[in-house]
């Protein structure tokens, strides 16, 4: 029954579709639908305990992590072995029956489909985890799970610098001031202006300005010794070092501004007060760069977290203080996360009204030394609780405060960042155009040996070696006689390209059918990379002149390459191109194919 | 009487005379060139019938076999044309480079619905010559036309109409009708009807109790026929053979001789085929045309002016005595020249003597004869030394 059912089927795509008949279309993309499937499905239940997303993971840590890529690799390899078996065994490769260019560009067409569907499951895999995640932490609760271990996070007292006063940020104007802290030992390092004493260590506060100028400003010397940070100072002697035209390069000089006194306002112990640790909330820094307007929509988030803990402070608020340490038990809970306190314990070494001076830290994890102490000192709720400086002098402030308790937070912040990092689909985009390119490469082989045969391919790929080595000695020859390689080896490229695409049509017959087979060959395969040459030169010459005309930092001023502008949409512009190249070439390919040998 | 009816009377004849075999073959030519499906499936049912039973002999089988003839005389067909020359060569010459061997000049013409049998010595070019006329191969000098039904749109077009069955041919993988079905979508036939035409073509050449077979599990006789059902299927205009009976025993042979001899014969769609071959004698029953290659050498006009002229006898004999013995015996006959090739004696008379007097001379002399043939208008006579 079961057979018959596929000899139904197999007749039907026979007498209706020879072409999808002939290449296993139906088949093959049903196979990979089933397999497809089960990655998807092995991928939702990736994460389904959130202990497996306690260590820092990125979406290639994942998938080569419990051997998913690799499974999917041996899958794919084995799936598109048995196709083109069976491609043999359906004489897919050999026929002389009438066909048209639609026909050849279908049969290209069908092969990159089943390329690309048998080559991505490790994708499905990915949309699987990516969906469980989704599902599991949608945007809204992720946030407010965020938020609590946010309100959570100045009480955790992990880290005994995030409590002092170079930390501080809130209230205004220390949200929005620079600063620097130095020892005594190194007051060459001060600002002229105001300076608080805590820690033993010297702290300013203040702002600063930008000043855009060039190497060809006479004061230009003078601003560079003056900036603040002086990372733009190689570049810019780098620049000049290589000629005049750089002189023209803008550079970016940060000055100090104005210096605040803000002793009036500082707490110099280690306080609750101090903490500004934003890192619950997101990861600024990639924010910033990706949509400055959530940036600012965060920025603004965090402060009203701070405010909220400042006046939750001042107000000596001790059941709001309990219960932030109450809800982010409960959603350490729920990460499955370790830890040795409960939360009657936590807040006894929080609940110091007094200035919430930070006298007993939390460990990150259960380390030997904190094994050590819990046994020796099991009774204690305080290993080393002193709160007076002068005891032990000699003592880290972190030894004289510690523990023996421990919270599992670098678990817990790994929990947070990778969810935020594992359900995003920026790299499932990256990986989208690394398999269709890949499919779209081993599509254009399959095809050129379709059309021709195995003996043409082989001829093609050892030209296109030969082809390479000589572009090595060209490259190497240039580089020993200092020649700029920038524009000579990509133009040298495109004249053995068009070299390749023009011989076999001025040639008539002077070449025989074999050796067009090679030409033809090599242009199936290498004319979407020739595409992508010939905007890299353009890019190249853009970036050259805009170089020349704005200085180096040219993109500050919105101008762009064209592949700048274009950025991953050139892939998909470049396989529309090939799929109309293919079409197109197609009639040359029937031509080859009519030609006659000798 | 048109050609259809007198074809079909031809085949009733063989009913009549009780040669089933043959009868029910050329029955399915007649119903093949119909075009009709309806006929095509009757004949479908028939084949099959007529696989069931051991003896062709069933009463009923054979009323069945003469209604459907009487069917099919009633559908008027339409004859092609095979006036004009298929393919028109002339002075066509190829020079190969290493060996330096030169195939012609070489013209020739031809014409659907003809057979020509390509002889000629091993070397002769009579595979470059097929080549050249399947475009296959380049030629240095000579034109060649096509004239097809319908003008091909282009080259490609050109090649796929030239049906060129090689020597060796191609190792076809999965099952028999799987492969004759996909030619048939290739070309656009009518879904509903791809397997009637392919069952019918199947039965056409004998390959009906192999039909579920996979083209490996064929022996070679039934590959070849596979092959000429593949190609037959793609309703050619010309088919270039290169020896296709080559490897196949003597009865395979004829029989696919005398198939390819109908076939091309076809009222409404004639085949002009031309097949090159070693069996001169075979080839030479079924063909119109002999062309005769000679070291790369054919002249039409010189061979046909040969054939017509009045001919000395020949004759090839294989006889259990000694040459001075022969010689002795046939003497009485204007023996002209008697050579033995260490098989065979070929015997050269003059153009008086004729062959029913070398066979009487020779059962007079109660020799030993094993086998005797009159070669004066083989082409076998130009490979006498």
């Amino acid at each position: 029954m079961k057979s018959s059912f596929f000899h139904r089927i197999n007749q039907h795509l026979l007498e209706r579709y020879p072409n999808i008949w002939n290449t296993r279309l139906v088949w093959m993309l049903l196979i990979a639908l089933i397999v497809h499937i089960l990655f998807f499905t092995a991928g939702y239940f990736t994460f389904i305990a959130p202990r497996s997303l306690h260590s820092q993971l990125y979406d290639f840590d994942v998938l080569n992590g419990n051997g998913a890529m690799l499974f999917a690799v041996a899958v794919t390899i084995i799936l598109l072995v048995l196709w083109l078996v069976y491609l043999f065994k359906n004489n897919a490769f050999k026929n002389f029956y009438p066909t048209s260019k639609w026909k050849i560009f279908l049969t290209f067409f069908y092969y990159l489909v089943i390329m690309f569907a048998g080559s991505t499951f490790h994708m499905s895999y990915m949309v699987g985890y990516k969906t469980f995640l989704n599902q599991k932490y949608p945007v809204e609760k992720f946030e407010a799970q965020r938020l609590t271990a946010a309100k959570a996070a100045p009480f955790l007292l992990q880290n005994i610098e995030d409590y002092s006063l170079t930390s501080r940020r809130y209230p205004s104007p220390f949200d929005t001031l620079q600063r620097r802290s130095c020892t005594p030992a190194e007051t060459d390092m001060l600002l002229n202006g105001p300076k608080i004493f805590a820690h033993k260590e010297w702290v300013q506060f203040y702002t600063t300005r930008d000043v855009i100028t060039t190497p060809a400003d006479p004061d230009f010397d003078q601003l560079v010794r003056n900036s603040l940070s002086h990372y733009n100072k190689d570049d810019v002697y780098t620049e000049i070092q290589n000629g005049p035209r750089s002189n023209k390069d803008t550079v970016i000089i940060t000055l100090v501004d104005k210096v605040f006194d803000l002793s009036h306002l500082a707490d110099t112990i280690y306080t609750i007060f101090n903490y500004s640790n934003n890192y619950f909330l997101t990861d600024i820094n990639r924010i910033m760069t990706e949509e400055p307007g959530l940036y600012k929509a965060l920025q603004t988030r965090e402060q009203g977290v701070l405010k909220e803990t400042y006046e939750l402070l001042l107000q000596k608020d001790a059941a709001g203080i309990k219960k932030r340490l109450a809800d982010f038990m409960l959603l350490a809970d729920e990460f499955q996360i370790k830890s040795n306190i409960n939360v009657e314990q936590w807040f006894k070494l929080v609940n110091k009204p007094d200035r919430y001076r930070v006298d007993s830290l939390i460990n990150a994890y259960p380390s030997y030394y904190q094994e050590y102490y819990a046994a020796e000192a099991e009774a204690a709720d305080t290993v080393a609780s002193t709160v007076d400086v002068a005891v032990d002098a000699a003592a880290t402030p972190e030894i004289r405060r510690n523990t023996k308790y421990f919270i599992d937070l670098i678990s817990f912040k790994n929990v947070f960042d990778n969810i935020d990092e594992l359900r995003g689909w920026s790299n499932l985009r990256n990986f989208l155009h690394v398999s269709i390119w890949i499919a779209f490469g081993l599509s254009s082989i399959l095809l050129a040996f379709r059309i021709t045969d195995l003996k043409s391919v082989i001829f093609a790929a050892v030209a296109a070696g030969l082809l390479g080595i000589v572009v090595a000695l060209f490259a190497l020859v240039g580089g020993l006689s200092n020649a700029s390689l920038e524009f000579s080896v990509p133009y040298f490229l495109v004249m053995i390209a068009m070299a390749i695409f023009i011989i076999p049509a001025l040639s008539g017959r002077g070449l025989s059918k074999r050796v067009k087979s090679v030409f033809m060959n090599l242009t199936i395969v290498f004319m979407v990379p020739f595409a992508l040459l010939v905007l890299f030169i353009i890019s190249t010459h853009q970036h050259e002149y805009f170089r020349a005309k704005y200085g180096i930092d040219y993109s500050i001023l919105h101008h762009e390459t064209i592949l700048e502008s274009l950025g991953e949409n050139v892939s998909w512009l470049l396989l529309i191109f090939g799929l109309v190249f293919i079409f197109l070439y197609a009639q040359r390919m029937k031509r080859w194919k009519a030609l006659e040998e000798g | 009487m048109t050609s259809s009816q007198i074809r079909i009377e031809e085949v009733k004849a063989y009913f009549r005379q009780q040669d089933y075999a043959l009868a029910f073959r050329r029955l399915l030519d007649c119903a093949m060139d119909t075009q009709d499906m309806a006929i095509y499936r009757e004949a479908i049912q028939l084949t099959a019938a007529k696989e069931q039973q051991k003896e062709n002999t069933d009463p009923a089988w054979v009323s069945s076999c003469l209604g459907l003839l009487d069917k099919i005389a009633t559908i008027p067909l339409q004859a092609g044309n095979t006036q004009e020359a298929v393919i028109a060569g002339e002075n066509l010459t190829k020079v190969y480079g290493n060996s330096g061997f030169a195939l012609g000049p070489i013209s020739m013409q031809i014409r659907k619905g003809q057979v020509y049998g390509l002889v000629g010595e091993n070397g002769n070019g009579k595979t470059t010559l097929l080549r050249i006329l399947a475009r296959e191969l380049f030629h240095n000098e000579g034109n060649i036309n096509y004239t097809f039904s319908k003008a091909p749109a282009d080259d490609y077009d050109l090649r796929s109409k030239l049906v060129y069955i090689p020597q060796r041919t191609q190792k076809w993988h999965g099952g028999l009708q799987d492969n004759l079905k996909f030619v048939l979508a290739n070309y656009g036939v009518k879904p509903q009807e791809i397997e009637t035409r392919v069952l019918m073509m199947i039965a056409r050449l004998g390959l009906w109790n192999y039909k579920d077979l996979k083209w490996h599990e064929l022996s070679s006789g039934y590959k070849m026929r596979f092959e000429l059902a593949r190609t037959l299927l793609r309703q050619p205009e010309v088919m270039l053979l290169d020896e296709p009976l080559a490897n196949l025993d003597i009865l395979a042979q004829q029989m696919i001789l005398e198939d390819l001899k109908y076939i091309s014969n076809s009222i409404t769609r004639p085949i002009a085929l031309i097949l090159s071959s070693q069996q001169l004698y075979e080839v030479e029953k079924v063909s119109d045309k002999v062309i005769f290659l000679k070291q790369g050498k054919y002249n039409q006009q010189e061979q046909e002016q040969k054939a017509n002229e009045a001919q000395k006898l020949i004759v090839e004999m294989d006889v259990n005595v000694p040459k001075e013995k022969l010689q002795e015996v046939l003497a009485g006959l204007s023996l002209e020249k008697l050579s033995f090739n260490g098989g065979q004696f070929i015997a050269q008379f003059s153009d008086s003597t004729r062959f029913s007097q070398v066979l009487q001379v020779l059962g007079h002399a109660e020799l030993e004869l094993v086998y005797i043939r009159n070669i004066s208008s083989s082409s076998r006579r130009f490979f006498v030394a």
